[in-house]
């Protein structure tokens, strides 16, 4: 079937819409994805551990000098 | 004028336009108009939309990123919250752990306790050694990690075995942190009598970076 040169644009055409909309979706793929650097460091995210043994201290006192 | 003949048409050419087909015109038309509107989308999703839902990307993942930044951070102000309140209510006890684990050696405070301990254990004293501290360069001294360093002593001390076994415990129930490492008994001969003396040695810890005056 011989196609005239409208038919072959139009097939152009459809092609660069299905690259765009790839294109679109990957990179919003990437920029969902993408790695950066943590916004904390890791001496920022250090948690202290804020239980402290009070009994200590009572043995402590019991103690000599 | 005469068209209805081929010699009247050819004379009268002129005035005629040849249309093409028209229903291939028509779906050559829809064609090309919807290239261009395909076209046209294109470029404005490429343009335009693609840039737009990047940033939208970016940012949303920002957003999650620091919510969960401020999710740790307020996790950790709670903990600093709850040890300022334990450091507030035992401040009167810091002293305790300063006896415990001094920040200099505080070796003449050590030998007057093991003198008093000596005297209320009603043994004799022979002898007290410190040894010198060592391992610390000027570079380490000033900073703030928190380690021990170990302030050696040896003891040697005459009397009754339950006055000795006394000592003994005495140091071991020590307010400042006492490890001690060796105690052995030796009968001593002094004159015709032997004399039973015990030998101890250990360490007495104190904390690191800060300057040591001995």
């Amino acid at each position: 079937m011989k196609r005239n040169i409208s038919q072959e644009i139009l097939i152009i055409a459809a092609l660069t819409l299905t690259i765009a909309t790839l294109w679109i979706y990957l990179s919003v793929h990437r920029a969902l994805n993408k790695g950066e650097y943590p916004v904390l460091s890791p001496q920022q995210t250090k948690i202290l551990n804020p239980t402290l043994d009070e009994s200590v201290f009572e043995e402590l006192k019991k103690r000599k000098i | 004028m005469n068209i209805e003949t081929k010699e009247g048409y050819q004379q009268n050419r002129r005035y005629f336009v040849r249309l093409p087909r028209i229903p291939r015109t028509v779906q050559a038309r829809s064609f090309v108009w919807l290239s261009v509107t395909i076209f046209t989308i294109s470029f404005f999703l490429i343009v335009a939309i693609r840039p737009t839902l990047v940033t939208i990307a970016k940012l949303n993942k920002e957003i999650k990123d620091k919510t969960e930044a401020n999710k740790q951070l307020q996790k950790k102000i709670n903990t600093l919250i709850t040890a300022q309140e334990i450091y507030a209510r035992n401040s009167d006890n810091l002293t305790l752990l300063d006896e415990a684990f001094p920040e200099k050696s505080e070796f003449p405070r050590l030998a007057y306790f093991f003198e008093q301990v000596a005297t209320t254990s009603g043994v004799t004293l022979k002898s007290l050694n410190f040894e010198r501290i060592g391992g610390v360069t000027p570079k380490e001294q000033g900073t703030s990690l928190l380690s021990s360093l170990p302030l050696n002593f040896s003891i040697a001390a005459s009397g009754d075995y339950l006055k000795l076994k006394d000592l003994l415990k005495e140091l071991e129930s020590s307010r400042r942190i006492l490890k001690i490492t060796e105690s052995t008994f030796n009968r001593v001969k002094k004159g015709e009598e032997f004399e039973l003396q015990l030998s101890i040695s250990g360490q007495a810890s104190f904390g690191k970076g800060v300057k040591i005056n001995n």
